[in-house]
């Protein structure tokens, strides 16, 4: 079953990979042309409302990209925004109707202290894909710091539930998975999904997310899929219960709370890929 | 999850604490930083703090931010071309009501200040414009924030705020221009006070 849908997800990549060279439709009129905007002056706006060339509009000057950080390398392709609106709402009937009123249940009876060392165990515990993928990054030495963490904390950190690597050793978390690995190796983000459960993906970084999970060594300890699913929803539900806000506050502040999610996601994972 | 998460944290965009380096002395970091530092003494201040303070306090902090950040630059941005294409009495109506959204959107969040710190990292100008980039520490995770300002006369303004490459000006540009695909402007402007009607709602109760 899992291997069928790696096969699948590795397929629709293929195409994905070769959509690099058509990203926009120029002359598609969506885009304002903003790139001879040199001087912060608005008057260009009008000169030419329309794009010419493809990489104006990836180099879209109005946001200084030229001397931000990140260069925005990409452009949001959302071939299937009805489906995905569709799961976004599913999302959020699940997070309101289900994981909301169950992780404040959750934070009631469990205080903080522990809800934070379990997120810790979670944590420890999903290492192997942090130290796999910052290998496969060229990332020998963020690798290490991985390996030292996942050490000191089963061991002195007690299964991982305390963080002494941190607190102790002044190691911080060094984030990798394998959709910022593929994104390295210059594979494009692809199509833009929301998934029914898990929210915000692309193409690509869903085969990332389906490669994680081989990574990951809960599923070979406990050989159940039930037992999965229940540490994977205990993970979430605690995830959650520490972060209370975030999604009621995302749709607080959003006009369009599916497009603004959507436009987050691809910027962040752009940066993830970027930096370093 | 994350990048919401950081979107989100846009919040303790203004917070200020500590300062690392030196910069030139009229340059864009030198000009951020009071305005950031009297955000933060507003939101210190136990005189003002509380339920009932809350229009006095909220009135003091945009006082506080229309100094230092440039509404009607960020409204234009948010707006792209089709800022064009409406009157200029529409463009004034526009920004104030851009003003009351990101108002709602991000007061509310400052009121939340507990004392998180901010360090000056890095300046770059170029032109008229420049990125002044900061680290909030957060429970132990630095959170870079960069401000990108431009220059008018003399005075550099804040007009979009990047958090860990998700920008604030680009999101909601990407939002309108989501909506302008099925409403013309008078149906933006209808969702947009809408919005601000529901944070004076929410308020109220």
């Amino acid at each position: 079953m899992n291997n069928c849908l790696v096969i699948i997800c590795f397929l629709l990549l293929i195409p994905s990979m070769s959509w690099s060279a058509d990203l926009i439709n120029p002359g598609s009129g969506m885009y304002p042309d903003l790139l001879r905007d040199e001087g912060g002056t608005m008057d260009l706006l009008e000169k030419e409302p329309y794009i010419l060339e493809p990489e104006q509009v990836l180099n879209d000057p109005i946001f200084e990209d030229d001397f931000s950080f990140n260069p925005p390398v990409f452009v949001v392709r959302d071939p299937l925004e009805p489906l995905n609106r569709v799961f976004f709402e599913f999302n959020d009937r699940i997070y309101f109707w289900v994981l909301k009123p169950v992780s404040r249940g959750y934070a009631a009876i469990l205080p903080l202290d522990i809800r934070q060392c379990l997120s810790n165990f979670f944590t420890n515990m999903a290492a192997p894909i942090k130290l796999v993928n910052n290998l496969l990054q060229g990332e020998v030495e963020d690798a290490g710091v991985v390996l030292a963490r996942f050490l000191i904390n089963s061991t002195a950190g007690v299964f991982g539930l305390g963080d002494p690597a941190y607190r102790d050793f002044n190691l911080d978390q060094r984030e990798a998975d394998f959709g910022q690995t593929l994104g390295k190796w210059g594979i494009k983000a692809g199509i833009y999904l929301c998934l029914p459960g898990l929210g915000p993906s692309t193409l690509r970084d869903t085969v990332g997310f389906a490669g994680d999970l081989y990574l990951h060594p809960y599923p070979y300890i406990s050989q159940d899929w039930a037992k999965d699913l229940t540490y994977t929803a205990v993970d979430r539900v605690n995830t959650i219960s520490l972060n209370p806000s975030v999604y009621d506050e995302l749709k607080r502040v959003s006009l369009d709370p599916y497009v603004a999610s959507r436009q987050a996601y691809y910027e962040y994972r752009q940066s993830v890929i970027m930096t370093q | 999850m994350k990048a919401i998460r950081i979107f989100l944290l846009a919040g303790v965009i203004f917070m200020t604490g500590s300062w690392s380096q030196g910069a030139e002395p009229d340059g864009p970091t030198e000009q951020l930083r009071p305005s950031l530092d009297s955000l933060i003494e507003i939101l210190e201040n136990e005189a003002l703090k509380g339920d009932a303070k809350k229009s006095e306090r909220r009135s003091m902090i945009m006082k506080e931010i229309s100094n230092g950040f440039d509404f009607r630059e960020m409204s234009q941005r948010v707006l792209g071309r089709t800022w064009h294409t409406i009157t200029s009495e529409q463009q004034d109506y526009f920004v104030s009501q851009m003003t009351k959204l990101l108002e709602n959107v991000y007061v509310g969040k400052l009121e939340s200040y507990t004392g998180q710190t901010i360090e000056f990292v890095e300046e770059r100008i170029k032109g008229n414009r420049a990125q002044v980039t900061t680290l909030i520490e957060n429970e132990g995770v630095k959170l870079p924030v960069h401000y990108i300002m431009q220059k008018t006369g003399s005075k550099w303004m804040v007009y979009d705020i990047n958090i860990e490459g998700v920008s604030l000006i680009r999101n909601y540009m990407e939002q309108f221009r989501s909506i302008l695909r099925q409403n013309d402007y008078e149906g933006l402007i209808k969702i947009i006070e809408d919005k601000n009607l529901s944070f004076a709602q929410n308020d109220a109760s």
